[in-house]
């Protein structure tokens, strides 16, 4: 519509006001003599119009003429129209006719004027336009998981499955390192821009007059997320909780919108991370024009396997001394330098000298497509509900733009909560990324009827159900030990001369008698724990004090029936069979109340590190079993049962992939202290270069 | 002249010191008469007491060991010999007296360190070996308290951990020298069902056949603590004798016995203890007659009880695999085939799989 200039307007309006006065004068205003009657020679005494006017139509579609007729009464002589209600002046037609070409709700002004003045009308709302609706509600993400949004991501976009369905991702990264996760920020600069999924709103060219776009949240997934909004350079939230959301339809209309979605909230029993996103146009009268949906899912979490190489691996520094372990520390730096990994030694005065590593945390990483590459691989950890001192390790060392942090969650300070009791059984049939399995249960206390009732907490328990990949988990009896970690008497590691790849070490109290007893009467005498005699934790004993004691050896039966339980179960869930266990010697005894710990230090408790050298590394405590002509017979026990020619992994190790074992001293620092190696260190590893979604 | 002053003192010393000797073992043993006579729990005059015996030395140790020797654990005066050993152990053991007066374990310093931050001191005070258990009894006994346990609630659990060590160690040590201290324990209705279940245990390792009658009347009395009698019903498991099976045998046929059905599991685990492979493993040579007899009935038994009680099938299961008898697994899987009902088949089937690892193993 044409824009005049209000003041010049209105001065042309009085100039012809002016004009028509001095015709009607001159020309002896016959209308004015007439009404004046007399033949008098006075002028009439002009009166103010009174301003009316119509419309052909009042309710028309975009485009179509309409004549606008003055009513005025008073003979105004002069008009001025304003179609759209916005003070511009329109035309100075008295009845002139006007063509809307925009849909929507039009007031319309009129202002007209004579010699003794103007009046002006303003008829509020009076003319509706209705434009044809021009688009299709189309939302769109990276359907296709290629890292980038483009129409090929249309089809199949609202559906989830192995081939389609974008992903985003739990953002508990601190790109601007404040030690707060970067979801409960609302607005979004600098690296975390990477972390926002995107989702792109299609413009609209010509929305519903006075209708609304509204993206809804599936019910499941309302306050799980937080979506943001590309405003010219700077992100804003514009949706946390709720069920929906609306979008400026004048925007929706200029041109595509750029949306960024995160998750804000954990995979749980009650959101197994989908989210449906609708988009919804709708007319003045609510009535719904079009609509899309995409579906995207929560990238969930991939707890790290031992057959995944370590590129570092962390041990908290306490020292030297009885409880130190300064002797493990050097023999992990002689590893970590032979196998090229970085060996961090973490000060244990920071935490109080809390030196159990692995019950703070578990590793994980999570991935989501990426333009750059098949995918963008993001470490996390997973902090324990253990409320100790190096838990805060997870925070300082690890939470940080690329690392993030899961903290912990529950309300039971167990310690079936911790780390340690969290593994993985490496991938087997049906399960690629292979199946998260922790200790609990309903038992009794070995050798007894007492109770022996302990799980990890539930919530725990459901976030590993909740997981898609690696879940739902799968529970072994670990409620008979004093700890209650699988990882006291499982480990797996890898097998690459098999068939599977990988095999699972077990303890077996049996296994570490029956070496003891096969010395015959000529071993009784024999050293067991040599020189582990600080009187206040003496450990030194014989064999024969070992293998003739009914209560010790009647218990190693009987927890070897127990750990045969928990094989029993991980065969069950895995599919494993016996050939993929390969059963280390690892007595147990009572370390009280009649839940036990290992005796001899448990070697199954080792760190097993694969390197990108091809060798895989095993720190595994020394078994500190009695020398037999030179050997430790413990030792030499383990040796065979790795290479044991009877069974289907031998050789485990050879040519391309051979394996560096190394017994370390754990005895005083960590064996005695209810843990071995293992607990006391953390690893960060490489996930396979594979994509968890196709699977 | 230097000569004979030299020799003159050391021939009296030597002419004088049987006297001397004989003085100081008539002051021990009136010294240890009285020690029998300090009431349980008074730390005080016992430690004064076992100060002035310890004071001696090396000295008082003949006179000690005749008063502690094990034929003097009597049913009466057990706590003379107690008293006796006790002071014998901390003038030839003085390393290990720190370790049983504070016992680390319990201490919150250090039982921060422990993978799992909760007191326990079974280790520190078992690996020592049987050597330890009169010092061990007498802190029982006299000087239970005499610890700065924590307060509130670690307090608690410090001094249970504590009473749960001292109450283990004679029994898995087999030391029936604790026979009668363990006894009293039971007997003792004012202490806790957990302790007196922990001494029904250890009774059931020192106590032999006397121990059975003792552990029978328990469980048979309905009117102990439930936790109590399943202590002792796995209790009599620990009595290595043909006995200990005919007592199970009987109490899981008397369906009579009040609690019989809560019962059934504290009787399997007997079976399972008394018929250990292993545990009999570790009596030796001549016990392996004995033992393979108790074994075969124990599996027989087992196997019995499963057709009864096929709810119980993986608990009997374990119980099986300790025993490790050579034919129950072919029992077992008669059973998984002709077993009268589908329950007690589907808990044989279930028992084949690990019950065979198990026997894989002696092979």
């Amino acid at each position: 519509m044409p824009s005049r200039n209000r003041t010049r307007g209105w001065t042309i309006l009085a100039s012809l006001a002016a004009l028509c006065l001095i015709v009607a004068s001159c020309s002896g205003g016959s209308d004015g003599g007439s009404s004046g009657g007399g033949g008098s020679s006075n002028p009439p005494t002009p009166v103010l119009p009174v301003v009316d006017f119509s419309a052909s139509q009042t309710s028309v579609m975009v485009n179509t003429a309409i004549t606008f007729t003055d009513l005025s009464t008073n003979t105004p002589t002069a008009w001025e129209w304003d179609f759209d209600g916005n003070s511009t002046l329109d035309s100075t037609t008295q009845n002139p006719t006007h063509t809307y070409t925009v849909g929507g709700t039009y007031s319309v002004r009129l202002t007209v004027a004579n010699a003794a003045g103007n009046a002006t009308l303003l008829k509020t709302a009076y003319i509706t336009v209705t434009a044809p609706v021009s688009g299709t509600a189309d939302l769109d993400s990276d359907s296709d998981r290629s890292g980038t949004v483009d129409a090929s991501d249309d089809a199949n976009e609202n559906v989830w499955n192995t081939q389609y369905g974008a992903v985003f991702h739990y953002n508990i990264d601190d790109d601007n390192n404040n030690n707060n996760e970067d979801f409960n920020e609302t607005t979004k600069t600098g690296n975390d821009i990477i972390d926002l999924a995107r989702v792109f709103v299609r413009q609209f060219p010509s929305p519903p007059v006075n209708g609304s776009a509204t993206i809804t949240v599936n019910a499941t997934a309302q306050g799980r997320i937080r979506v943001h909004r590309l405003n010219g350079a700077s992100w804003t939230s514009v949706y946390s909780t709720g069920a929906s959301f609306t979008l400026p339809l004048a925007s929706i209309s200029a041109g595509d919108i750029e949306l960024g979605i995160e998750g804000t909230g954990r995979l749980s029993s009650s959101w197994d991370g989908h989210v449906t996103l609708t988009l919804e146009i709708r007319d003045a009268g609510n009535v719904l024009h079009s609509s899309d949906a995409i579906r995207l899912r929560q990238a969930p979490p991939l707890f790290a396997t031992n057959l995944w190489p370590v590129i570092q691996l962390h041990i908290i520094n306490v020292g030297s001394g009885t409880y130190g372990n300064l002797n493990l520390r050097n023999s992990l730096t002689t590893i970590c330098n032979n196998a090229g990994f970085t060996f961090t030694q973490i000060p244990g005065g920071t935490y109080n000298n809390d030196r159990w590593l692995q019950d703070s945390s578990e590793p994980a990483v999570t991935q989501v497509p990426s333009s750059s590459g098949p995918r963008r691989i993001i470490d996390l950890v997973y902090q324990c509900y253990r409320l100790r001192e190096c838990d805060q390790w997870c925070v300082d060392a690890l939470f940080n733009p690329d690392w993030e942090l899961q903290r912990r969650f529950g309300t039971v300070n167990s310690s079936l909560n911790y780390g340690g009791n969290i593994e993985v059984i490496p991938p087997h049939t049906g399960r690629a990324w292979g199946r998260v399995y922790i200790g609990g249960g309903n038992g009794f206390r070995v050798g007894t009827t007492q109770s022996a009732t302990e799980y990890m907490d539930t919530t725990n328990r459901q976030y590993f159900d909740a997981n898609y990949i690696q879940g739902t988990h799968v529970e072994v009896t670990s409620e008979w030990l004093a700890v209650g970690h699988v990882d006291e008497f499982t480990m797996f590691l890898p097998a690459p001369n098999t068939t599977r790849g990988y095999a699972c070490l077990i303890a077996s109290p049996d296994l570490g008698a029956s070496v003891l007893t096969g010395l015959g009467s000529g071993g009784a005498g024999l050293t067991v724990f040599a020189g582990r005699t600080v009187a206040s934790d003496y450990w030194q004993t014989t064999v024969g004090a070992i293998t003739g004691n009914a209560a010790l050896m009647t218990l190693q039966g009987q927890t070897q029936a127990r750990i045969d339980q928990a094989r029993t179960q991980i065969k069950t869930a895995s599919g494993l069979t016996d050939n993929d266990f390969i059963e280390l010697p690892v007595m147990f005894e009572n370390a009280g109340s009649n839940f036990l710990a290992a005796y001899n230090p448990g070697v199954v408790n080792c760190i097993v590190m694969p390197s990108a050298n091809g060798t895989t590394y095993i720190a595994m405590p020394d078994p500190e079993g009695p020398d037999s002509g030179g050997v430790d017979v413990w030792q030499q026990s383990i040796l065979n049962q790795i290479n044991n020619p009877a069974s289907p992994q031998v050789p485990l190790y050879n040519g391309a992939n051979p394996m560096s074992l190394t017994f370390v001293d754990v005895f005083y620092s960590y064996h005695a202290l209810l843990g071995e190696c293992h607990c006391g260190t953390n690893t960060r590893r490489i996930p396979p270069a594979d994509d968890w979604w196709d699977k | 002249m230097n000569l004979l002053r030299t020799i003159v003192p050391a021939f009296i010393a030597v002419l004088l010191a049987p006297m001397v000797a004989a003085q100081d073992a008539a002051t021990i043993d009136l010294l240890l008469d009285d020690a029998a006579k300090i009431e349980p729990g008074d730390a005080e005059a016992w430690v004064k007491l076992r100060d002035q015996i310890v004071a001696f030395g090396e000295g008082a140790l003949p006179a000690l060991k005749v008063a502690g020797a094990d034929e003097k654990w009597t049913e009466q005066a057990w706590p003379r010999a107690l008293a006796a050993e006790a002071c014998r152990a901390r003038i030839e053991l003085p390393q290990f007296v720190e370790v049983v007066e504070r016992p680390p374990g319990i201490n919150p310093e250090h039982y921060a360190k422990f993978r799992k931050p909760a007191p326990t001191c079974v280790r520190e005070l078992v690996h020592p070996g049987k050597q330890l258990v009169p010092m061990l009894l007498e802190r029982w006994r006299w000087t239970l308290d005499q610890h700065a346990f924590s307060k509130g609630e670690a307090g608690k659990a410090e001094r249970d951990a504590l009473a749960h060590a001292l109450l283990y160690a004679p029994g898995f040590h087999a030391d029936t020298r604790a026979r009668f201290a363990l006894l009293a324990v039971l007997n003792d209705k004012a202490l806790p069902d957990s302790w007196r279940s922990d001494a029904a245990v250890s009774y059931g390792q020192t106590g032999g056949r006397d121990a059975l009658k003792v552990l029978n009347a328990f469980v048979d009395d309905g009117g102990n603590p439930l936790a109590l009698r399943e202590a002792c019903a796995g209790a009599i498991g620990w009595v290595a004798e043909d006995a200990a099976y005919d007592a199970i045998e009987a109490r899981l046929a008397n369906t009579e016995l009040p609690g019989h059905a809560r019962l059934i599991p504290a009787l399997v685990n007997g079976l399972g203890i008394l018929g250990a492979r292993l545990g009999w493993q570790a009596r030796g040579v001549m016990a392996k007659e004995q033992g393979e007899r108790i074994r075969e009935n124990c599996a027989r038994l087992l196997v019995a009880t499963l057709k009864a009680h096929p709810l119980h099938g993986a608990f009997i299961g374990q119980q099986l695999q300790v025993v490790a008898w050579d034919k129950s697994l072919d029992w077992i899987k008669e059973l998984s085939k002709d077993g009268e009902n589908e329950a007690v088949r589907n808990a044989a089937r279930d028992i084949i799989d690990p019950l065979t690892l198990t026997l894989s193993r002696y092979k």
